[in-house]
């Protein structure tokens, strides 16, 4: 029966032995590439952020405390700071930058008809990439990686009643969003 | 009359973020929306059924093997340098405590001697005038 370790194992062992963050690597790859990705909208962005998100964990693991809270959540805030500062310096660029996330996102299969639903999806992510920071992130959070209220306050250092509330918000906002948008199509 | 109005507005919105909680965690949403108005109804079936589109658009993506491959063995070939390094500068720093202290008891020692010489060859001449 294969037992996996928990995050405070891995954690301790890996300020030790340099597999064990290999190993916390492996375990939180995927989401934060994830999350990078559908706030960037560029696989090699994303991939280069990932990148320095893991880097940037090396840096500052030994001084890293294990106070109970979710190993990822460290790693999401980290995240989430280089996200920023990306998009401060990218600011003035104009990028087209949702093409790729959607491209590569895997898609329901079907025939070419659903282009009209898909043309539809598309604007609603672009939508998304329009909410402010912390309503983007929680929206991923939530709706990608599928966490709870809880779960979000931790990575996000608010109460679950402030997530609450943010999630009303943002939804809000993105409906306000997408109505404007059809105002603009029509 | 308007922060009243104001007041029951940021209520409604509280209800609606507690129903739409309940429902994104399947809690027990019915009695919140039981107690809702009309109006907050209304919202909240427009803000789930957003949800839902997010839900059905917002799937997860994943790198690529290649890339989590590569990147994933610089990590430990760079956590393996830096663990070396960090194991070469605590070995520096016990060897130099250990000169330092190696240092400070020569120092004590050639100190005592010369402390003893010095009072030894006081007596000496203590002595030698004494007898003189």
């Amino acid at each position: 029966m294969m037992c996996e370790e928990s995050d405070s194992t891995l954690i301790a062992q890996a300020k030790e032995e340099p597999e064990a963050f290999g190993a916390l690597y492996e375990r939180y790859v995927d989401k934060i590439y994830n999350y990078i990705c559908y706030r960037v909208g560029s696989d090699q962005d994303a991939e280069d952020l990932t990148a320095r998100t893991f880097y940037r964990a090396l840096d500052h693991f030994q001084g890293y405390e294990d106070r109970g809270a979710p190993f990822s959540a460290w790693l999401y805030r980290i995240a989430h700071n280089l996200v920023a500062n990306w998009h401060r310096d990218h600011s003035r660029r104009k990028m087209i930058t949702l093409d790729d996330v959607v491209l590569r996102a895997p898609r329901r299969k079907g025939p070419a008809a659903k282009t009209e639903k898909m043309d539809e999806e598309d604007v609603l992510l672009e939508a998304v990439r329009r909410l402010a920071p912390d309503r983007q992130q929680l929206i991923i959070l939530k709706h990608v990686e599928g966490m709870t209220n809880a779960e979000i306050g931790e990575v996000m250092e608010r109460t679950e009643g402030a997530i609450k509330s943010l999630y009303h918000r943002a939804l809000v906002a993105l409906r306000e969003d997408l109505a404007d948008e059809l105002e603009g199509l029509a | 009359m308007r922060e009243e109005r104001e007041s029951r507005a940021g209520e409604g919105a509280s209800a609606v973020a507690q129903a739409l909680a309940a429902h994104a965690e399947e809690g027990d949403a019915r009695q919140l929306e039981l107690d809702m108005s009309r109006e907050e109804r209304d919202e909240l079936t427009s803000l789930l059924h957003l949800a839902n589109r997010l839900d059905a658009r917002m799937e997860p993506v994943r790198p690529s093997p290649a890339f989590v491959e590569s990147l994933g063995e610089e990590l430990v070939r760079e956590a393996e340098r830096r663990a070396l390094k960090r194991e070469k500068r605590h070995r520096i720093a016990v060897i130099s405590a250990a000169v330092a202290g190696a240092i400070v008891s020569i120092a004590s020692l050639v100190g005592g001697v010369v402390v003893l010489v010095k009072w030894l060859r006081t007596r000496a001449e203590a002595r030698q005038a004494s007898t003189a």
